[in-house]
């Protein structure tokens, strides 16, 4: 008669912080991603109001882009943009939703006056 | 011709934050579903959307859909349709969603509408093919009534013209004379039949001069004129009229009632056997009806349902069709009804036939015109 050695199990477990929503620079949505930009836009509403602004974008991959209205404050939402298709959009999937740390810094070359 | 009547808010609803996954089978099942959004109609939902927008959310994977009105013709929602080829279409007037419109619909109210044009059709070709027959029957029945006469009157014409150039005027036969009259009789028979028969057909006959009547006083005129008749002596005939209560007060058109009594009296002088008696007058007295008849021995009619038609004529003889154009009877009828009765023959037993009618014993101001 064989003798039953008791089962054992071992788990691995970590925990970390994570704040709603889970973003706060821009969120990029492809157009194939499972939670459409109405979807978001409604939940993140419901979270955190008036933080967000959505935009349609006219691309292949991407279907809409979150920016922060603090980013728009300082930068054009049409130069974001255009910096996004460059450096991001390339990199980015249909199915695929992007968070991107976008931290602006404004520099002034000189600033002259009288006393 | 609109889609007013086709727009429709029975169908099944969706919320528009429900899962995709959720409403998959029902999507599948009504091939569409009407999507809103707390109460506010949010869009129509189609598998094609689900296909091209996979998404969790039924509202991600909503697209615009083409709208249309509730006037617009049927003709312009069906080809909209069938551009876009969906299964359904929402319907706005004046800015506002009032329900949908569902292809299938349209498809069974145009198979109804088809067979409806279908049924119209025939029932005009019918009445036509009647209309032809009638045309072709009061021809020839017209041409032959008038012919004969004619063919009677105009020798006859002649005859006498030669004799008249004999100077010898005891050569003058009466019994040429006599014929010529009754010939002439005939064919003026024929040509009131004909004017009588207008007048109803243009409608002009409708106006009627009500008085009161002595009917005591009708039915000895309808006898005296009765016994003129030349086919009275030829047949031999005898005829009587029947009226009970003679303080019996009528207040009619007595030209009317006169022409029933008149036709009908010829009629039966017609079809009755020879030595018989031709009989008429009241039957019967209810509260606001009268009732006449006039009856006579003689074969049955064959045709009782079709008796009272235009030019529909009994044959008097195995070979032979009665004299005249087969009016008379079609024209009581409609004097009839325009003194507010109606008329039927009766069948009292294999030799005897009695024609009964009815008119109102007062006519009423909205009988009159």
């Amino acid at each position: 008669m064989k003798s039953q050695k008791p089962t054992k199990y071992t788990i691995s477990l970590s925990f970390e912080e994570i704040r709603l929503p889970p973003f706060e620079d821009i969120l990029i949505i492809g157009k194939k991603c499972p939670h459409g930009k109405i979807g978001l836009s409604r939940s993140f509403e419901l979270l955190v109001p008036n933080e967000f602004e959505v935009f349609e974008v006219n691309d292949s991959i991407v279907g809409a882009v979150f920016i922060n209205r603090r980013i728009l404050k300082k930068l054009d939402k049409d130069k974001i943009i255009e910096v996004l298709k460059e450096k991001v959009f390339p990199f980015s999937s249909e199915s695929e939703i992007l968070k991107v740390d976008f931290k602006l810094k404004l520099f002034y070359e000189s600033i002259e006056g009288k006393f | 011709m609109t889609v007013k009547h086709l727009v429709t808010t029975s169908y099944s609803t969706v919320d528009a934050f429900s899962g995709t996954s959720q409403v998959e089978n029902e999507l599948l099942e009504h091939g569409y579903l009407v999507v809103f959004d707390e109460g506010k109609y949010a869009g129509i939902l189609t598998p094609h959307d689900v296909l091209c927008r996979p998404h969790k959310l039924v509202i991600d994977c909503l697209t615009q859909k083409e709208h249309v009105h509730s006037d617009d013709s049927l003709d312009t929602v069906l080809n909209r349709l069938n551009q876009t080829n969906a299964k359904a279409l929402p319907v706005f007037d004046d800015g506002r969603y009032t329900g949908v419109i569902v292809r299938d619909d349209i498809v069974v109210s145009l198979q109804n509408r088809t067979k409806s044009l279908q049924n119209r059709t025939k029932e005009l070709r019918e009445k036509l093919q009647l209309a032809r027959q009638l045309k072709n029957s009061f021809l020839t029945n017209l041409s032959h009534e008038v012919r004969t006469p004619l063919n009677g009157i105009l020798p006859l014409i002649e005859t006498l013209s030669e004799l008249q150039e004999e100077e010898d005027a005891q050569s003058y036969s009466p019994e040429l004379i006599e014929l010529l009259e009754t010939t002439m009789n005939r064919f003026l028979r024929v040509m009131e039949d004909l004017i009588e028969l207008s007048l109803i057909e243009s409608g002009q006959h409708i106006e009627l001069l009500t008085t009161e009547i002595d009917l005591e006083t009708m039915f000895e005129e309808l006898v005296s004129e009765t016994v003129r008749q030349p086919q009275f002596a030829e047949k031999k005939l005898a005829i009587q009229s029947q009226l009970r209560d003679t303080t019996l007060r009528l207040e009619t058109d007595e030209i009317k009632l006169k022409r029933v009594f008149a036709h009908l009296i010829q009629n039966a002088m017609k079809f009755c056997t020879d030595e018989s008696v031709v009989t008429f007058g009241v039957k019967r007295i209810e509260s606001t009806k009268v009732s006449f008849f006039v009856s006579n021995t003689g074969d049955s009619i064959v045709n009782r349902n079709r008796i009272f038609r235009m030019f529909e004529r009994e044959k008097n003889s195995p070979t032979h069709f009665s004299e005249g154009l087969g009016v008379g009877l079609a024209i009581s009828q409609k004097l009839v009804e325009l003194l507010g009765g109606n008329i039927k023959v009766l069948q009292e037993n294999l030799n005897q036939t009695m024609f009964e009618f009815s008119v109102l014993l007062k006519l009423d101001d909205g009988q009159k015109e």
